[in-house]
């Protein structure tokens, strides 16, 4: 960056004029700059959107599993899916990012972990997110959470599920966009089904 | 497995409305002719109204955060303000240069400003090409991984529904714990 070697006091010798000449120039920069950062990351500004990284709880590296996939990619499983799982395709149609995060939990930092997922909840609620479910049985602890559209309680525009399970593994799932919660619902118990089939035959 | 997902789905249509009429009478007689069917809808239905019934207020900060930027002066005035050199600055220069700024903005930005299309129409059959070149080959085991990812997301999200269903269950049965919820 060439600004970052210009020593401050050098802009003192430029009068308000060659300043306000300067001005749009800068303003063209500022446009451009966001212009294209919006096309490169455009989820992170959307309200349903919540970033992981930003909660410092796990690094990248520790992740078991990390799924990402957002925009065009879904649209086109969306689109590739519209016969063989119109349900599917429907759902993923009206969303613009689909996230997982998951890792294994040390057994002596369960109980901060478990900490930090009740913060996470706190600090999200205090952004606007709702409380959709609480689970807190035994071993396992979980939220789900949803965002609505600004002023309506029927539309969620994101939803959140982080738990830590029996088995010491924290999940945090994050879906961006028009949420259908009764198709996701249904989608989440066939899928989970159909997981814990394949599970049930490689076990045998 | 399969008899109670259908069970499910059965009692989330109708609680929700979308059964016909026949259906829901077929529901209704259900009801009064198998106990274990009936206390499933008995408990969909306190679980319904029971989310129906869930406050969303608006937290004190967003309402914070409105007002100040009611009060708060329009960017548009702030900006022409920073152009102007203030309220009573000399304003025409500048101006001509924020036209010639903007210009060039349009002339390098291309298709930055344009309306942009609506998403991409994906290709009815990514996999089933005759002769695929190696970029569709690509493109085709990309869409089938991301599906396969997606499965497994919802998969997780169903993890933690089973595991409240199963919390719901037991509660049933079982008298609660002080430090047991849902």
């Amino acid at each position: 960056m060439v600004s970052s070697r210009v020593p401050p006091r050098r802009w003192r010798r430029f009068g308000p004029v060659a300043r306000r000449r300067f001005a749009p120039w800068l303003l063209l920069a500022l446009l451009s700059s966001a212009a294209f950062g919006a096309d490169v990351n455009p989820i992170q500004a959307e309200p349903g959107f919540v970033d992981f990284d930003g909660f410092k709880l796990f690094t990248r590296d520790e992740l078991d599993v990390h799924i990402s996939v957002r925009g065009p990619l879904l649209a086109l499983v969306a689109g590739a899916t519209k016969e063989s799982d119109p349900e599917l395709s429907k759902a993923l149609g009206a969303l613009q990012g689909v996230e997982v995060r998951a890792y294994t939990v040390g057994e002596g930092n369960r109980d901060s972990v478990h900490g930090e997922l009740e913060k996470m909840a706190d600090r999200l609620r205090e952004t606007g997110w709702s409380t959709a479910m609480t689970v807190k049985v035994d071993r396992d602890h979980g939220y789900a959470m949803l965002r609505f559209k600004k002023g309506q309680e029927s539309d969620p525009v994101g939803l959140v599920a982080m738990y830590l399970t029996e088995s010491n593994e924290a999940v945090f799932v994050n879906i961006v966009g028009d949420i259908d919660t009764r198709n996701i619902g249904r989608l989440a118990r066939r899928f989970d089904l159909d997981l814990l089939a394949v599970d049930g035959e490689s076990a045998k | 497995m399969p008899d109670e997902h259908t069970t499910t789905d059965l009692i989330e249509a109708y609680l929700d409305g979308e059964l016909s009429e026949a259906e829901r009478r077929g529901v209704l007689a259900r009801e009064a002719e198998d106990p274990h069917f009936a206390e499933e809808l008995a408990l969909a239905r306190r679980i319904q109204s029971g989310l129906r019934s869930m406050a969303v207020e608006c937290p004190p900060e967003v309402v914070t955060a409105v007002v100040s930027r009611t009060a708060a002066p329009s960017w548009t005035r702030r900006l022409v303000d920073l152009v102007t050199g203030g309220p009573s600055g000399q304003w025409r220069p500048a101006l001509v240069s924020v036209a010639a700024a903007l210009a060039l903005l349009v002339v390098f930005s291309g298709d930055l400003l344009r309306p942009r299309p609506a998403e991409p129409t994906p290709p009815a059959a990514p996999v089933a090409q005759a002769a695929p070149s190696t970029a569709e080959t690509v493109q085709a085991s990309e869409v089938e991984a991301a599906q396969r990812d997606i499965e497994l997301a919802f998969a997780y999200l169903g993890q933690l529904g089973r595991t409240a269903e199963s919390s719901v269950r037991r509660l049933r049965t079982e008298p609660p714990r002080s430090d047991d919820g849902i």
